[in-house]
């Protein structure tokens, strides 16, 4: 009966485990930043890439995740800062307990950057893959187009001899009697003077320059330029991860200060508690 | 069965209207041009109806040409038609690359086929 008291005990055990590792495993899920983008991001203008990449993100769990490790990191520094400033108000015995809980917060504070860092690097090779991604549809994409780049060229070509040429031809149409201006030319002259218009109207605006679209820089320029900037970033959080190890190498120089004014402190005590009496301080007793 | 034959036959001169109608640019130049050519080269009329009717081309064949520089659809075909279309700009824009010569378009195809004057007398008759 006792066996199976057991074995009913241990599979109520396993079932919840199991139980709390599945919940772990969801909460881990939704703190991870899985990117909702398509290639249909390369549309839009280089400018904006970024921005729709950054916005992706915000709306991830990581970004949550992120900002509330931001929320902690900073009431932790607000508290440390808060013992900082009080510590001269202490006295002796109340200054120990204060550096230690400031010393407990630095942990903290050391810890949660750690766990910062962590989360930053996740977003930021996240962020590297998106863009590998998106890089090598747009090499794809650039290898199909480049047999219709090349029709493309030899269409432009033809054009700027045509368009130099157009209005000779149209005078030496219209100067023989039999043959009338046709209704396709008059209608293609009067599109492309409207055509020309619009396309100085684009050229002055003010957001053509804002937005960055006639600034020469190509797709695939702008996707290297979005890539080397989020390397640079990754080799930031080195730099990060190792001020990070100097300030637990102070931190922990603190701690060992702290214990050792804790012990002298204490070897004070015993020292003023094991106070002897010696026959000359009872001499009075006797004299008197 | 007669309905359905009926029906059968309108699908197809529907269909047929459908893929005349499809007809690219290029095509529409190339039909064009090869009429001018027919004018050019028919031994059935006189120099005054060839003239007319090359008068009448000339004009057609300058909107046409300037129809296929400005379709962007050219640019997403692979065809090798297309390619060899446009990389021929003497014999396929013959309006404007004639006007670029100044000569007429007769002289000008004439002389790009290598059917000059200068050319067919320098010719020798050979065995």
């Amino acid at each position: 009966m006792s066996g199976f008291r057991t074995i009913i005990i241990a599979t109520i055990a396993l079932v919840g485990v199991s139980q709390m590792q599945t919940a772990v495993a969801f909460a881990q899920i939704d703190q991870q930043w899985r990117p909702q983008l398509s290639e249909k991001i390369l549309l839009l203008p280089p400018k904006h890439m970024n921005d729709a990449i950054e916005q992706d993100f915000s709306k991830s769990g990581l970004a949550q995740n992120m900002t509330s490790v931001e929320g902690q990191l900073s009431d932790q520094v607000s508290a440390i800062n808060q013992l900082k400033q009080n510590l001269s108000r202490y006295d002796e015995q109340e200054q120990i307990e204060a550096r230690h809980q400031i010393i407990v917060g630095k942990k903290t504070y050391i810890e949660l950057l750690g766990q910062q860092i962590d989360l930053k690097r996740e977003r930021l090779h996240t962020k590297l893959g998106l863009l590998k991604r998106l890089d090598r549809n747009l090499s794809r994409d650039t290898a199909q187009q480049k047999v219709a780049s090349d029709v493309a060229q030899l269409q432009a070509d033809a054009k700027s001899r045509i368009e130099g040429i157009s209005s000779k031809l149209r005078e030496q149409i219209a100067l023989e009697p039999l043959t009338k201006e046709t209704n396709f030319s008059k209608v293609f002259e009067k599109n492309m003077t409207a055509i020309s218009a619009l396309k100085d109207a684009i050229a002055s605006h003010r957001m053509q320059s804002r937005l960055g679209l006639d600034s020469g820089a190509t797709k695939s320029d702008v996707l290297r330029q979005l890539m080397l900037d989020t390397e640079a970033d990754l080799a930031l959080i080195g730099i990060e991860t190792e001020l990070l190890g100097h300030m637990a190498h102070l931190l922990s120089l603190d701690a060992m200060a702290l214990a050792e004014d804790v012990a002298a402190q204490s070897f004070t005590v015993a020292m003023k508690a094991q106070t002897y009496s010696s026959p000359s301080d009872a001499v009075l007793l006797f004299t008197q | 069965m007669k309905k359905i034959i009926l029906t059968c036959l309108a699908f197809a001169i529907t269909g047929g209207v459908a893929v005349s109608a499809m007809a690219g640019s290029l095509e529409n130049l190339e039909r064009e041009r090869a009429l001018a050519i027919a004018a050019l080269l028919d031994s059935t009329i006189d120099v005054e109806a060839r003239w007319n009717k090359l008068n009448l081309s000339t004009a057609r064949l300058a909107d046409l040409e300037v129809m296929v520089i400005n379709d962007k659809s050219l640019k997403s075909t692979y065809s090798p038609r297309v390619k060899h279309a446009l990389s021929n700009y003497e014999l396929t824009f013959l309006a404007h690359a004639s006007a670029e010569d100044d000569k007429s378009i007769a002289a000008h195809w004439f002389e790009r086929i290598g059917l000059s004057t200068d050319q067919l007398m320098a010719s020798r008759l050979a065995k």
